[in-house]
């Protein structure tokens, strides 16, 4: 496809393309050469490529946040408390938690056990 | 615009629209449906024939780009690095090697190309990142990112046309 001399438009037909610029500029692109053409590069590509590539998706934060979240607090409590056996290395803390993942719920258990052992001392 | 002509305009594109997109998706009828729903929906104020039919083929190529990205979500997926993996169609003995061919020549093309232009455009096709957070990843503004992504595209584009593995011809 021959290539009619670049508008500066560009950026808005590129962002409309992938859904991340307004409809309406439908009706700049379907009257702009440049912009057609820019369009129509995209979507062939696009189909050309999209289904033979690997998509690298994020995988959702939340379980790291929470386990953590889950370690710091256990770390919090066995530090605090005053005559306690050594505490485990953080990093094979850790990698427990990870290993219980994706049951969360057994990470869970050891720390509210943790949190009532410190609660009971601190009484 | 009137109801009519309107309707008129519409069933008039409907065949040219099913065969423009059957060259370049699997589902040429939902997406040429969809097309003339989007069309008939937003009445645009075109005023011939000619300006009436490039929004129609607009609006297209708009569903064409989000089919592409919802039938990867879908498919067996091979590495951009590397070749092929999996077989990306069963039935169509000839789509692997296709497939191969055209990862092969990207990978060349990309090669050639400015790190950061390159960069942008293997984001935006193997995973979720907005063009936005492409910018922020690059410390450059989102025209920028926005600007690299349409010149490496562009480069593709022509060697994949040059190529024969993706449709030349033009509405």
């Amino acid at each position: 496809m021959s290539h009619p001399t670049e508008c500066p438009e560009l950026p808005a037909t590129i962002a409309f393309a992938w859904g991340e610029g307004p409809e309406d500029h439908a009706l700049h692109v379907a009257s702009c050469p440049a912009c057609a053409a820019a369009l129509a590069d995209q979507a062939d590509v696009a189909g050309a490529l999209l289904p033979l590539v690997p998509a690298r998706r994020r995988r959702p934060v939340w379980p790291v946040v929470v386990a953590l979240a889950a370690a710091a607090l256990v770390a919090a409590a066995v530090a605090l408390r005053p005559a306690s056996p050594p505490a485990p290395a953080p990093v094979a803390e850790h990698v427990e938690l990870r290993a219980a993942a994706p049951g969360l719920d057994a990470a869970l258990d050891d720390l509210d056990r943790d949190v009532r052992s410190l609660e009971l001392e601190l009484l | 615009m009137a109801a009519d002509l309107l309707q008129q305009r519409i069933a008039a594109l409907r065949e040219e629209l099913v065969r423009f997109l059957r060259r370049r998706t699997h589902e040429p009828e939902e997406i040429a449906q969809e097309t003339l729903v989007r069309v008939a929906r937003a009445a645009p104020r075109c005023p011939d024939e000619a300006s009436f039919r490039a929004f129609a083929f607009v609006t297209a190529r708009r569903l064409l780009i989000d089919a592409a990205r919802r039938r990867a979500r879908r498919v067996p997926l091979v590495p951009l690095e590397g070749g092929v993996r999996e077989p990306t169609s069963p039935d169509r003995p000839d789509a692997e090697l296709q497939a191969g061919q055209s990862l092969a020549l990207v990978e060349r093309e990309l090669a050639q190309m400015k790190p950061a232009v390159a960069e942008v455009f293997r984001l935006r096709l193997t995973t979720d990142l907005s063009f936005d957070q492409i910018a922020r990843q690059q410390g450059v503004s989102i025209n920028t990112a926005l600007g690299r992504h349409h010149q490496a595209t562009k480069r593709i584009a022509r060697a994949l046309r040059e190529a024969g593995l993706i449709a030349a011809e033009d509405p």
